[in-house]
């Protein structure tokens, strides 16, 4: 085992100052992600997923935004690095990846002159020797013709291309670790099969962690090696996507996966689901922010659960083992 | 599951013991004209829905999959005649309802109601959720106004919502929520048949669980006969009893449900749901190698053989030159293929 | 392309056409009123009256009028005003539209420059104290009146402070050639310049930054930062050209307006003979030709200036281009 990850969050919270007192968006969150890794971080709006991703490169800029803890890179803390230093990692050694290629590309430049920019920002290759690299990520990312999509401006190419080339931009500094908030959500399922085969091959070819920010369980398990489960800021369960998707341990990611309808075998007249709408704002003051809409909700949830370890996961719940044992997902081993 | 339903003129008189069906749509067509306002020579025709034909049984509930920009919500829209067609004949009831003038299609949108994505958008943000659902009731006269009230309040009821939410604004009303109003909304009416274009995909998963219930169960209860457009196919799949799968404004497959998710017939269906992830161990399928990463072909510029052709892992000569009708083949589903799986 | 620019024109002549049949039928067709008198002016008597319909065609239709009016305009150009006896009306007007064209093309640098410089700094500060002292003059920018402002810089420059060497350089009033005395045409005209562009600096500058601001809270902005781009690079690369269609359209529309005799209160108050001044002396005789043919030539430019914005949204944001 490697002294330290590559990415290592310690307990990180994001809150924010409003009319109404402090809103906390983030609490107490930990995570690692190892060099060549795919950490899946799941959850539904509100969770406080993006906001996480966001402060890992720094890039929450309300000036209303508190941040504590520590999220270190490559041995190097993060947290509190004045602009400056941190605008040298961003987009070198840590970038990131939108969910709406429609609007995460500048309208008014050719996509080679964004890609030529970033690299540029960040080496001292030539307009020239940039521009050949752009051709030849273009290509990497499976763009056809790529010498003509370099001179394309954003709206002549379709969605999946477009999030080709926001893909292409970000490994153009070849980074360590990718950032990606939601990146096939708004792709049709064909070509986001080929946006997740691109970053499965990316990171095997060249040793990226990622972090993949999604509230689709099924993409969890097409590409992650391990998983977080985040339910109003806080991480409710987490552990290696074998043991967790086998037998989920907390109430919430239990709902989660009977929210989905199968894809084979029999249809349930009715989805399980969860009953109730998740929080709007932030976690609660006290207690289990699940317990409301939680079916086995009892006394000791109006205390926090802790993150504990149990089996290969964390989870944060009172219920005793023997009920989350129950949780198992029958049929899915012998898939 | 009893004979397939009729398809318009192509197929032998219906059988008589056959109930009539709520929807039929014979070469249905829309067609958009953009540009060229000057020059005609550079006018773009976009065929949206290019001669589609189906029929939907009532208490059915057809699932209308396919990608984006595959025409689904174009065809949605001229089932309820938001569109006007460009060519066709769409049955509904047993009238002709293609070519209805604006004015004489209104009472009958009373009983073809929409449900769409973003409630929110079609709820008037100034307006109580009460005075939203009186609405309609109010225009169609379907209550008299000491009724109103209690109608509103049962309306509610039906899609779970507690009666004191007549009183909230829209913008206080969470996603999940703001879909109960606007199902509640095309309930207002009786209507017979509810497209409802997308309606859970902007949701979040545990929320789209409970949506999809509650279409279910209003089904039921109200008897009603849904037109259910997706994205989603694993949505489809709970919903539906049979689905339609677009590619490029036409149908290439339809039939019954299980028959569709077991065993596709066409390669378009079939690529389509080897693509969704599942959320299982042990099925990661080998992803991206069935269609090639092109640039999805132009609606503007169709080949005439099959449109699927391009990106077709089984394309052989034929099928560049002549266009495959949909037709029945062995397994129940009628599939546009000249070589199906 | 070509056939794009051709297609464009042939709209421009297209509404020129529109425009002069317009015109036309509001002085040459009212119902209740006599064209000729009112060409001829206040008092004219007999003889004038029916010289004015015999060289106006007023007995004949009114398409043989509205050709006849063209032709005088255009191609003879031999319209005479009968107010101010027999001056050639054409030639005033082609006379005075280059004292127009240098006053307001110079005032359009100043406040195309000073508007960007504000709306940019302003929304670089937003909230901060650059970003509200310029907001708050650019207020007084825009509710000051230009003739007031025009007086108080002449009372400064030409007389109280003339003698200071802040402006001793500042000329007499009036307008020298640029192509005789370049130097005296820009002394000349440098207060003028500065006295129109406040307004539309304090204006720009304000639409600027409000399109600015909400540029930046775009998606393609966070796709920026997360390139690690430096701020300003992203303010100036991706912000600016994406946010400068409204700055544009009203660029257009303001320039092809004071080029068509909107900047009169300027032009009247530092004595330059430009079409605004022109227009404003016609106005006050009611000098029906000399009136009719500069609302045409204003309209022109109006229309020409659009046509010109709408070139430069095609430079500026490719997705215009394909539309044609």
């Amino acid at each position: 085992m490697p002294a330290e990850p590559l990415l290592q969050i310690r307990d990180l919270s994001v809150a924010f100052r409003t009319e109404r007192g402090l809103v906390q968006a983030v609490e107490g969150v930990s995570l690692e992600v190892e060099a060549g890794r795919v950490l899946g971080l799941v959850g539904e709006s509100g969770s406080g997923k993006t906001q996480t991703l966001l402060s890992i490169l720094g890039l929450i800029l309300d000036p209303n935004a508190v941040l504590s803890g520590s999220v270190r890179l490559d041995g190097e803390e993060l947290v509190g690095m004045p602009n400056r230093r941190l605008r040298r990692i961003r987009g070198a050694k840590a970038a990131m990846i939108f969910q709406d290629p429609m609007t995460a590309l500048t309208p008014v430049h050719t996509v080679g002159w964004q890609i030529v920019e970033q690299i540029r920002a960040h080496s001292s290759l030539s307009n020239r020797a940039a521009r050949d690299k752009a051709v030849a990520l273009l290509a990497e990312c499976g763009i056809p013709d790529p010498a003509r999509v370099v001179e394309r401006y954003p709206h002549e190419l379709s969605g999946g291309m477009r999030q080709r080339v926001v893909i292409a931009m970000a490994v153009s500094c070849e980074p360590k670790l990718i950032v990606a908030d939601e990146p096939t959500t708004a792709l049709d399922v064909t070509v986001q099969a080929q946006i997740l085969a691109l970053l499965d091959r990316l990171r095997r070819d060249h040793g990226t962690g990622i972090v993949f920010v999604t509230h689709d369980l099924g993409v969890v398990s097409e590409i992650a090696d391990t998983v977080a489960v985040m339910y109003a800021g806080r991480i409710v369960e987490s552990g290696p996507v074998q043991a967790l998707f086998a037998a989920p341990r907390h109430p919430y990611t239990h709902g989660l996966f009977n929210s989905i309808p199968p894809l084979r075998g029999p249809r349930p007249a009715r989805l399980t689901g969860i009953p109730g709408l998740p929080p709007s704002r932030g976690a609660p003051e006290t207690g289990c922010a699940f317990a409301p809409r939680c079916a086995y909700a009892f006394a000791p949830c109006a205390a926090r659960p802790p993150l504990a370890p149990e089996g290969a996961q964390r989870v944060a719940c009172f219920l005793p083992g023997e009920t989350k044992q129950g949780f198992r997902r029958a049929g899915d081993l012998a898939a | 599951m009893t004979a397939m339903p009729a398809l318009g003129p192509l197929a032998p008189a219906a059988v008589a013991a056959e109930p009539r069906p709520l929807v039929r749509a014979s070469g249905l067509t829309k067609r958009f004209v953009t540009g060229g306002s000057w020059f005609p020579s550079r006018r773009r025709v976009l065929t949206a829905v290019d001669d589609v034909s189906f029929a939907v049984m009532p208490g059915e509930t057809l699932g209308l999959v396919g990608e984006s920009g595959c025409g689904k919500s174009t065809l949605g829209r001229c089932l309820t005649r938001l569109h006007d067609l460009s060519g066709g004949r769409l049955e509904f009831d047993g009238r002709d309802i293609g070519a209805l003038p604006m004015r004489q299609m209104r009472p009958l949108r009373a009983e073809l109601q929409m449900v769409f994505q973003d409630p929110y958008a079609s709820l008037n943000p100034r307006r109580r959720i009460g005075d939203l659902l009186a609405e309609p009731l109010r225009v169609h006269r379907l209550a008299a106004s000491s009724e109103i009230e209690g109608r509103v309040a049962e309306l509610l009821a039906s899609v779970e919502l507690p009666a004191d939410f007549s009183r909230r604004y829209p913008h206080e009303l969470s996603g999940g929520q703001r879909q109960r109003i606007g199902i509640a909304r095309a309930l207002a009416l009786r209507p017979k048949l509810i497209v409802a274009d997308e309606p859970v995909s902007a949701l979040d998963v545990s929320v789209q669980a409970q949506i999809v219930n509650l279409f279910c169960d209003l089904r039921d209860r109200f008897n009603l006969t849904y037109v259910f457009i997706a994205h989603d196919l694993a949505v489809v799949r709970q919903i539906s009893t049979r689905v339609a799968v677009m590619y490029l404004g036409a149908i290439v497959e339809i039939g019954d449900v299980d028959a569709i998710f077991e065993a596709p017939r066409h390669p378009y269906t079939a690529a389509l749901l080897d693509a969704i992830p599942e959320p299982h161990l042990g099925i990661r399928k080998a992803r991206g190698a069935r269609l090639p990463a092109k640039e999805p072909p132009s609606p503007t510029k169709i080949s005439a053989g099959c449109r699927f052709e391009p990106r077709c892992p089984r394309a052989r000569d034929r099928c560049r030159t002549e266009r495959p009708r949909l037709e029945a083949k062995d397994g129940g589903t009628l599939a546009a293929c000249h070589f199906p799986l | 392309m070509l056939v794009a620019i051709l297609s464009r024109l042939g709209r421009l002549v297209f509404v020129m056409f529109g425009i002069s049949v317009v015109v036309f039928l509001i002085f040459f067709a009212t119902p209740g009123s006599d064209p000729a008198a009112r060409i001829a002016g206040r008092n004219a008597s007999p003889e004038t009256l029916a010289q004015v319909r015999q060289s106006f065609g007023l007995d004949q239709p009114l398409p043989v009028q509205y050709a006849v009016m063209m032709k005088r305009l255009f191609v003879t150009q031999d319209l005479t005003s009968f107010v101010n006896r027999g001056q050639k009306v054409v030639p005033a007007v082609i006379k005075a539209i280059p004292v127009t064209l240098s006053l307001v093309l110079g005032a359009a640098v100043l406040w195309v420059i000073g508007g960007l410089i504000v709306g940019v700094a302003a929304a670089a500060t937003r909230g901060g104290w650059t970003d509200r002292g310029l907001m708050a003059l650019s207020l007084v920018g825009v509710s000051m009146p230009v003739f007031w402002v025009g007086e108080v810089m002449n009372l400064l420059s030409q007389s109280r402070l003339h003698h200071t060497f802040l402006f001793s350089w500042v000329p007499p009033l009036g307008y020298k050639p640029l192509l005789t005395d370049p130097a005296g045409w820009f002394k000349a005209l440098v207060i003028p310049w500065v006295t129109l562009a406040i307004l539309y600096i304090g204006l720009y500058g304000r639409i600027l930054r409000a399109d600015l601001i909400e540029t930046m809270q775009e998606d393609f902005v966070r796709t920026a930062r997360a390139k690690g781009l430096p701020e300003s690079r992203i303010l100036l690369r991706h912000g600016v050209r994406s946010s400068l269609i409204a700055f544009v359209t009203m660029f257009g529309l303001d320039f092809g307006a004071l080029i068509g005799g909107g900047a009169l209160l300027t032009e009247v108050v530092f004595g330059l003979r430009g079409v605004g001044k022109l227009t404003y002396d016609a106005l006050q005789t009611l000098d029906l030709p000399v009136i009719l043919t500069t609302v045409l030539y204003a309209s022109f430019f109006v229309v020409a200036a659009n046509a010109l914005v709408d070139a430069l949204y095609a430079v500026i944001d490719p997705r215009v281009r394909r539309a044609g």
